[in-house]
């Protein structure tokens, strides 16, 4: 989107997210339950899928092991809401912080590596604390049965309580959370941080060069996707009442790989549709094919070959290199 | 030509979105399985087992007047899928109850949703102590054995017969760690002493280092818990290295299980362990259901068929009782409620809404079950 509306104005990038927003909202009214359920899954991931797009489509470092952070934020929120206190945001902040803090330790123990090696290191990080979790089986994180019974909060907005039982309100709530993660972002990358971060993938050499400091740019993109796989999984958490080490796996590493390529990486929203196109393929297409995974597989490989830019590179202009 | 194609997918994933079905005046079973992934072999028996054992009611007329009808979902060995499954079976789907999958942790998970649509789970493959423990639920129900169930009988059996010096050796992870903590509870219970345990990585091929350590500890009894080829491997060693000569060997349930039994041909000869069930009970009710099955499948049933077979015939005898498909009625008429099948007559406890179940002592000879005797 963002390179759609460069070189627009001001108002109609305003008026597009005005209409995006008001189709996301009336959505629901034409959703039965289930598929409410669905899509509030899908818009949570798609955050997930975001904060991967930060490292690997602007700072262009691979990562395997960006699960760690998502079920790490699911885990915090899970602990705060059935041990601590009900409050999602204090949940949020634990998760957030949580996540950044393992995402700050990884990746300053890492960012030397390059490449493949760093990706390697995060496989690494990301199964420990999967084994971690996963044999804790007599603690209150409950081990490979997972951390279940997990309250619904209320949503506590100065005077108004919203009531997230209700999946309708939870789905609202949802859209507010993905569409702010997203304005975050998008700030960050547009910042001169974010020039910084494009510079690093284009040619990391040169950047030190222009007097930015490369390892420590890479660390603080790094803890900023995080922090958001870690807001985003503590949201997954909330809303489905349930934390399991499914979500710090390395399956799921490799699926929002998937997702981001298959939406279009470096571009925020291309992973974002990404993960709401794999979220709703994933569950819909395994009720009428048994083989769902090999037609997942199929069109992942296809995006790949016939649209190396994702979806949305489809629909962007052509302006860089072609 | 490729924006066409992008646009047409998302016109068909927009289609597929809004598909559902609609159901008839017919009893709807919701089959969740993990067809996909690790726990695929067995959860094929699950589907078998449960279609048969629809159809056998079908034939003989269905239910209060209805016909059954199976749905089966994939839930991939995935907890998030395993809830989504969940949801659409009760909500677009209205089935009017549900055979849950394999994995404990999907199992609760979806335990909260199926309490929140008040919807009827009957668990039949799942181990966890948590479903019919610390987690229990008014709409779930097991009919297959946690660990308890089969351990308790084990160690006393075993006391009584093979001695009171134990070792365990097991694999390194969860299950193993957790069954020989249930076992050891158990033993300590009966006065045994614990002499030693040692715990091998999952995967080992090389068991000879642990075996001069157990030698040297000279225990009565070795038991051991891990399962697939871990336990083929273990056993063909211990034979090797003959360990029967100085000890007895006993194991959990799953070393010798009905996947594996074929594999380990004649090295697990000699081990004694305690199931619920195995394809060779001498009961007419079994040998019904073990021809049948075999003429459907071509396999021998598992302890995972039978009780999925069990559950759905558990909770049709229920219905029927009822005389209606309402949860509150159906769960008022299992609570307490015993049912004979092929496996022997079991009892619904109506507060943790954990069955009993006959466990049988076990001896595995020339690659076979040969049942001794009941243990409990």
């Amino acid at each position: 989107m963002g390179k759609l509306n460069s070189g627009s104005n001001i108002t109609r990038v305003i008026l597009f997210h005005a209409v995006v927003l008001a189709v996301l909202a009336i959505l629901p009214l034409f959703l039965s339950t289930y598929h409410q359920k669905l899509a509030v899954e899908a818009i949570i991931l798609s955050v997930f899928a975001m904060s991967l797009d930060l490292v690997m489509g602007y700072a262009g470092i691979a990562t395997f092991g960006h699960a760690a952070f998502f079920g790490i934020g699911g885990y915090a929120m899970g602990v705060m809401l059935k041990f601590l206190f009900p409050s999602i945001w204090l949940g949020l902040i634990l998760a957030g912080f949580c996540s950044a803090v393992l995402a700050l330790f990884v990746g300053v123990v890492s960012i030397r590596a390059k490449g493949i090696y760093f990706a390697i290191l995060t496989l690494a990080f990301a199964e420990v604390v999967y084994r971690i979790i996963f044999h804790s089986y007599n603690t209150p994180l409950g081990g490979s049965d997972g951390l279940v019974g997990v309250p619904t909060p209320m949503l506590g907005l100065g005077p108004f309580e919203i009531n997230l039982k209700s999946t309708t309100n939870f789905y609202w709530v949802a859209v507010a959370f993905a569409y702010l993660s997203y304005l975050v972002c998008k700030l960050i990358v547009s910042s001169p941080f974010g020039s910084i971060l494009s510079g690093i993938r284009e040619n990391e050499n040169r950047v030190p060069f222009l007097g930015f400091n490369v390892k420590w740019s890479k660390v603080t993109a790094f803890v900023i996707a995080g922090a958001f796989a870690g807001f985003s999984g503590a949201m997954f958490t909330a809303f489905k009442s349930y934390a399991d080490t499914e979500q710090l796996s390395f399956l799921l590493s490799g699926k929002v790989i998937v997702m981001d390529l298959i939406g279009g990486i470096g571009t925020l929203i291309g992973p974002m549709i990404g993960a709401v196109v794999i979220t709703v393929f994933e569950s819909i297409i395994s009720t009428h094919f048994a083989a769902h995974n090999i037609i997942i597989g199929a069109i992942f490989v296809a995006v790949v070959i016939f649209m190396p830019k994702g979806f949305l590179g489809l629909f962007a202009k052509k302006d860089r290199n072609e | 030509m490729k924006r066409l194609l992008a646009v047409a997918l998302i016109v068909v994933s927009a289609v597929l979105f809004c598909f559902q079905a609609h159901a008839a005046n017919e009893i709807v079973v919701g089959c969740i399985s993990d067809l996909t992934g690790t726990y695929a072999a067995l959860s094929k028996q699950q589907v078998d087992a449960v279609n048969m054992a629809v159809d056998e009611i079908n034939k003989s007329g269905g239910v209060l007047g209805k016909k059954m009808r199976v749905i089966v979902e994939d839930s991939a060995t995935s907890v998030s899928l395993g809830t989504q499954k969940l949801e659409r079976l009760i909500l677009n789907e209205k089935v009017d109850f549900v055979i849950p999958p394999t994995t404990s942790s999907a199992v609760l998970a979806m335990m909260p949703v199926a309490l929140k649509h008040n919807k009827l789970m009957m668990v039949t493959l799942a181990q966890s102590m948590k479903i019919t423990g610390e987690n229990k639920n008014k709409v779930t129900f097991r009919c297959f054995a946690n660990g308890e169930i089969t351990a308790k009988p084990q160690v006393k059996w075993m006391m009584k017969n093979l001695g009171k010096k134990y070792y365990i050796i097991g694999a390194d992870y969860a299950w193993p760690r957790s069954t020989a903590e249930v076992y050891t509870k158990f033993l300590k219970e009966a006065g045994a002493e614990l002499i030693g345990e040692t715990w091998f990585p999952l995967g080992n091929k090389d068991f000879a280092p642990y075996f001069g350590k157990i030698k040297a500890a000279k225990p009565e009894v070795l038991l051991m818990i891990c399962a697939g080829n871990d336990a083929v491997s273990l056993a063909s060693q211990v034979k090797q290295y003959g360990l029967a000569k100085q000890m007895k060997l006993a194991a959990d349930g799953s070393f010798v299980s009905a996947d594996i039994i074929k594999a380990h041909g004649n090295n697990a000869d000699g081990i004694i362990i305690a199931d619920f069930y195995v394809d060779t009970l001498n009961t007419p009710e079994n040998k019904t259901f073990v021809k049948n099955y075999l003429a459907r499948t071509k396999e021998l049933p598992s302890k995972m068929a039978l009780s999925s077979y069990e559950g759905v015939m558990w909770v049709a005898q229920a219905i029927k009782q009822a005389g209606s498909t309402d949860t509150d009625k159906v769960v008022k008429a299992l609570e307490g409620s015993t049912y004979k099948g092929p496996q022997g007559s079991k009892k619904m406890d109506p507060v943790s809404h954990q069955s009993s179940l006959d466990v049988y002592m076990i001896k595995i000879e020339n690659g076979k079950y040969k049942v001794m005797e009941k243990a409990n």
